[in-house]
């Protein structure tokens, strides 16, 4: 009998270490400290990592991006202008207090508010925000929106405490904030570290004990260090891993909702002639670039969406490298001799942005696109588009985010008229038929009519290639041996969802 | 000595009203705070939303009195980005940025003095041979890659010390040894020249004639009077100190003021930049403040000036 | 009446033979200055067309090297050996502009501010120390931002950089040498100003200004990195050993000699140009000649 318990106790003693461990510490390090705590101040992706851990929306989404019940339990249409909500019950913010219909109204209504927060353009379809009932939420829009729940998962939607919502408010929730989600703030010292622990009250759980009892986020801006850091066993997590550096520490991947294409300034010559534009793809071999540069860590594509959201037609094919059609279109639209083009970007826009544009430019010279790169800081480039100050052959690099996960709100939103793209397209303007398509779908409550329309959208930007695309972006992040991390393709890292053994 | 003192602390008081001035245009010419604020694809509407809530719409001179006159009460604004007060969130980190200096300047002046002497004294010799190798070498040398060797060499392959962040005091020397090499490469062979040419001035070979033994010599006459220039390379270096910081505390993840600066810079975060110039600004007048004063003291000619 | 004042003045120290100090380190310093001039003919390959297929190969001393890529390529598969010689060009060429019109324009400052003091010497210094005390990091961001970084841009925040500690140094060393007999006697006998200037003091700040001028481009060349590493430097696809020593420093471990060799070429170049600096300093400063005289004793 003894030695069966002997053996029994050896055995359990033997497996413990490989179970989870519970209230174990996870040291997250990403390139730059948050700059704000106020989730309505900010819309990167390293800030908004910390949103999404201390607080909750109406709405979320799932690890395979479905759309699932956060603080709401369940969401339907009342009429075409109208969503109503049903709150989840018995929610506590970290200090105490219940959540109510009225903190949710509050916020909702600072982020409609132009000027106050810079989300508002989520919000934009919102007319005005009612309680129907101590749980109950309704949201009245302009014209029919079928994104209402979407648009409540989204940046800016975590919900805090009414009495945050002001002035004065703000400026303390930006420095101790103050919500219900699975992770509570405890200290930050900015630039240094960050810290949150467990929040034991959060509805989240689901009766299991958390994972990670604390976490600490320390932010390394040099790549190298970073690296170091993760080698060294210093942090646990680390982001931004430079795709050539992926050998030397352990990875985990998945193709993101975010995708990099050149915008040219399609309202002039020589680039306002499709034919040209199209050319302009056909003389880049991305698949190289992608193997190259990238690790083969990018995924080609075409029509204007990342698989990850709603609208994606996969029917849609990357146009192949092909130089010789690429020089032959260029002289059907009259430029034999080629064409002078600039590419500008921002410094940082991603890992070997530089570098991606000058191999570009490279494969370009070969067909008689004769580029210039030019590299610029990102409140330079901000200024020289705002003042429009732009010579007529120019194209940016970009990487816009996708933040519905739908192709209203990344399509759409960039492409509008007074989108950030929509100026240089004229089919972006109204009476044009991509214009009145995606307006279309925009306020179409049917699913399956968006997608009709959708379809037709994406086929007449793979067309017309209004922007160049490029690939999709990986989300490559390095990992301790003892972290437990399904990386999620929106780029948010919920450490609720993650774990760590021994 | 009062008129003095009264001179010079005018003279700074100047000197920061000229750098606040002067940083207040550079911001201004420079680019939007408003779009680096917004994601990428923003509206123009919105911009322009954001821009009046942050005050960036009211007359150009309006701005600046705003901006002088919260100066002098040491109300910087609140930051665009961090939606805190300027100035206490760039005093919060001056102490990382003291303590990482403090630690270099230490460290340089306690390893270049010595070898600075060593080399003068044993002059043409071996020994002042490697001592100036050592220091022409550390002139030559980048400040990020001295931090990127350091860090491979010493942390990662020999795991004695940890790669960054601001710690303990072993957290401290590999980003004091990065920003303190170019210093105490300056330093020593400054040292050894100032060495040399008091060597040959007529009082130490007086001393040497009275017999005074030669090490007394050396530390004695040579150093007092080595002093001056000495003091000065360090109030002059102390703003190539700070430059060099920036790239340090990057590297390091140090949380200090450098680093803040030059974030807020490429985001155009006004208030914050405004505030971070005019505290490391005051910062240097003030250290060459003390430094012009020691003079005053160590030197009465140029009291007179 | 003034020649023969003139004809009176001690002549500064007359140099004799160059001195070993001097030779050694110009040796390097000038064969760079050679490889930089003459670029376009000898690097083997385009320093900016690279072949992806051939990215990150090593030297050809090693295994997977090949002979017609001498130190190996680059991260985009340019020939590192082109893009040395190519960047040394503009690194150097960055350096000497940026030196000779801060020191030019420094020194002038200096002698005007140090020879005519008053109000002149007043705003000059005020202007200075303003300067000073703004971070320089900080002021060339806030330049580039303004004006794009450009060759041209960087050479002007650059020589901003070297300007006010010529100024500084030129200034004292006038205030000093204006007291001296020979100065003040040619001033009592009404000599012009601008005579003195070129016959008296010029020669000799000038040998002061050839040593802080030398350690100068050593120094600009280090702030050219680090101006790179912040994104500032010379833009993408030229050339230039502080850019690419800065792309490559994230393959130090894996392709050692994409930094390796930039890293090498800033510092030997700077060790010679300091060494260079330090021997032109003793061979021609008449305070460590005097000095050098003395010991003698």
């Amino acid at each position: 009998m003894r030695t069966l318990v002997l053996a029994t106790l050896l055995i359990l003693a033997g497996a413990a270490p490989l179970a989870a461990q519970p209230g174990a510490t996870l040291t997250i390090s990403q390139p730059a400290d948050a700059t704000t705590m106020d989730p309505g101040r900010s819309t990167q992706v390293l800030t908004v990592n910390y949103f999404v851990n201390l607080y909750d929306t109406l709405t979320r989404w799932d690890t395979s991006l479905k759309l699932v019940p956060g603080l709401a339990t369940a969401w339907k249409n009342v009429n075409d202008t109208t969503w109503e909500f049903t709150l989840r019950t018995g929610v506590k913010f970290h200090d105490g207090t219940p959540l109510t219909a009225e903190d949710v109204k509050t916020v909702l209504e600072r982020n409609m508010i132009p000027g106050k927060t810079v989300v508002q353009a989520g919000f934009a379809t919102i007319e005005s925000v009612q309680i129907a009932g101590p749980t109950t939420i309704r949201i009245v829009t302009k014209k029919p929106d079928p994104l209402i729940p979407v648009r409540m998962a989204q940046m800016g939607s975590q919900i805090y405490p009414a009495r945050f919502a002001s002035d004065d408010g703000v400026k303390e929730l930006a420095r101790k904030p103050v919500g219900s989600g699975a992770y509570r703030f405890v200290e930050w010292i900015k630039d240094d570290r960050l810290v949150m622990d467990a929040n034991k009250d959060w509805w989240g759980w689901e009766g299991k004990t958390p994972a990670v009892g604390r976490v600490v986020w320390k932010p390394i801006p040099d790549d190298f260090a970073r690296l170091s850091a993760l080698q060294r066993n210093e942090v646990d997590v680390i982001t931004n891993v430079p795709p050539d550096q992926m050998k030397i520490v352990r990875t985990v991947t998945v193709p993101s909702s975010r995708y990099v294409a050149l915008q040219p300034n399609a309202t002039q010559p020589p680039l306002s002639d499709k034919r040209v534009r199209q050319a302009l793809h056909y003389a880049m071999d991305i698949n190289s670039i992608v193997k190259n540069l990238f690790a083969g860590q990018g995924k080609p594509f075409s029509g204007g969406l990342a698989d990850t959201d709603f609208g994606f037609n996969p029917a849609l094919k990357p146009y192949p490298y092909d130089p010789e059609r690429a020089r032959k279109l260029l002289a059907e639209a009259g430029y034999p001799n080629g064409i002078e083009v600039t590419m500008y970007a921002g410094s940082g826009t991603m890992v070997n942005d530089k570098q991606m544009l000058e191999a570009i430019a490279d494969m370009w010279s070969k067909v008689g696109i004769r580029a210039k790169v030019e590299m610029m800081e990102m409140a330079q480039r901000q200024k020289m588009l705002n003042e429009r100050a732009t010579p007529p052959n120019w194209m940016l690099l970009a990487n816009p985010q996708s933040t519905l996960l739908d192709a209203d709100g990344v399509l759409w939103r960039i492409m509008h008229p007074n989108g950030f793209s929509g100026k240089y397209w004229i089919g972006s303007q109204p009476g044009q038929r991509f214009h009145d398509v995606m307006e279309q779908a925009r306020y179409t409550l049917d699913p399956k009519k968006r997608k009709e329309l959708y379809t037709e959208a994406t086929r007449i930007i793979h067309d017309e290639k209004p922007f160049v695309e490029l690939f999709q972006e990986v989300v490559i992040y390095g990992i301790a041996k003892r972290v437990v991390l399904k990386p999620r393709a929106d780029y948010r890292l919920i450490v609720s969802e993650m774990a760590v053994t021994r | 000595m009062v008129g003095y003192v009264f001179r010079k602390v005018f003279h700074t008081a100047f000197v920061a009203f000229g750098v606040a001035t002067l940083v207040f245009a550079a911001l201004r010419l420079s680019g939007d705070p408003a779009a680096t604020m917004l994601p990428g694809d923003a509206s123009v509407d919105e911009l322009v939303a954001l821009r009046r809530q942050l005050g960036l719409d009211r007359p150009l001179w309006l701005q600046y009195l705003a901006f002088l006159g919260g100066a002098l009460t040491g109300d910087f604004g609140t930051s665009f980005r961090h939606q805190q007060p300027a100035l206490p969130l760039v005093l919060e980190r001056l102490p990382a940025t003291l303590e990482l200096a403090g630690a270099a300047l230490v460290l340089a002046v306690a390893l270049a003095l010595p070898l600075g002497i060593l080399a003068a004294v044993y002059r043409g010799r071996i020994v002042d041979v490697v001592a100036m190798a050592f220091a022409v070498v550390g002139q030559a040398t980048p400040y990020f890659w001295m931090g990127i060797m350091l860090i491979l060499v010493v942390s990662v392959e020999l795991g004695w010390l940890p790669t960054s962040g601001r710690g303990g005091v072993e957290r401290l020397i590999l980003p004091a040894i990065t920003l303190g090499t170019h210093f105490a490469a300056s330093l020593a062979r400054l040292t050894r020249t100032s060495m040399l040419e008091v060597f040959g001035q007529q009082f130490v070979t007086t001393a040497r004639a009275k017999g005074l033994s030669e090490w007394s010599v050396v530390l004695g006459h040579t150093l007092k009077n080595a002093a001056v220039p000495i003091i000065t390379l360090i109030g002059l270096q102390f703003g190539t100190l700070l430059g060099g910081a920036v790239v340090t505390e990057t590297i390091f993840a140090w949380p200090g003021v450098g680093r803040l600066a030059v974030q807020s810079v490429f985001v155009r975060d006004y208030p914050v930049v405004q505030a971070g110039v005019f505290v490391l600004a005051l910062t240097f007048v003030a250290i060459n403040l003390l430094v012009d004063l020691l003079y005053g003291v160590l030197d009465p000619r140029i009291r007179r000036e | 009446m003034s020649e023969a004042v003139a004809l009176a003045v001690p002549a500064p120290a007359r140099r004799r033979n160059v001195p070993w100090t001097v030779v050694l380190p110009a040796i390097p310093v000038l064969l760079a200055v050679l490889l930089a001039g003459l670029a376009p003919w000898i690097a083997p390959h385009s320093p900016i067309s690279g072949d992806l297929a051939l990215r990150l190969k090593p030297p050809v001393w090693q295994e997977a090297g090949n002979a017609d890529r001498l130190l190996g390529t680059d991260l985009l598969g340019r020939d590192l050996l082109s893009r040395l010689i190519w960047g040394a060009r503009v690194s150097l060429l960055i350096a000497l502009a940026a030196t000779l019109i801060g020191s030019v324009a420094g020194s002038i400052v200096g002698l005007v501010a140090g020879f005519y003091r008053g109000t002149a010497d007043t705003v000059l210094t005020k202007l200075i120390d303003v300067q000073l005390a703004f971070p320089f990091v900080l002021l060339a961001i806030a330049v580039v931002a303004v004006a794009g970084p450009s060759i041209g841009v960087l050479v002007v925040v650059l020589a901003i950089g070297a300007w006010v500690g010529h100024a500084r140094i030129v200034r004292g060393l006038v205030l000093s040498l204006r007291e001296r007999d020979y100065v003040q006697a040619a001033l009592a006998l009404g000599a012009g100003t601008p005579r003195i200037l070129v016959r008296h003091l010029v020669p000799e700040v000038l040998s002061t200004i050839i040593v802080l001028a030398t350690f100068d481009v050593g120094r600009i060349i280090i702030l050219e990195s680090t101006l790179s590493f912040l994104g500032l430097g010379v833009q993408p696809p030229t050339p230039s050993w502080g850019s690419d020593l800065r792309d490559a420093a994230v393959y130090v471990r894996q392709a050692w000699w994409t930094a390796a060799f930039p890293g090498f070429a800033i510092m030997l170049v700077v060790l010679a140009i300091n060494l260079l600096g330090d021997g032109l300093r003793d061979w021609l400063d008449p305070r460590t000649v005097r000095a050098r005289g003395n010991e003698r004793t």
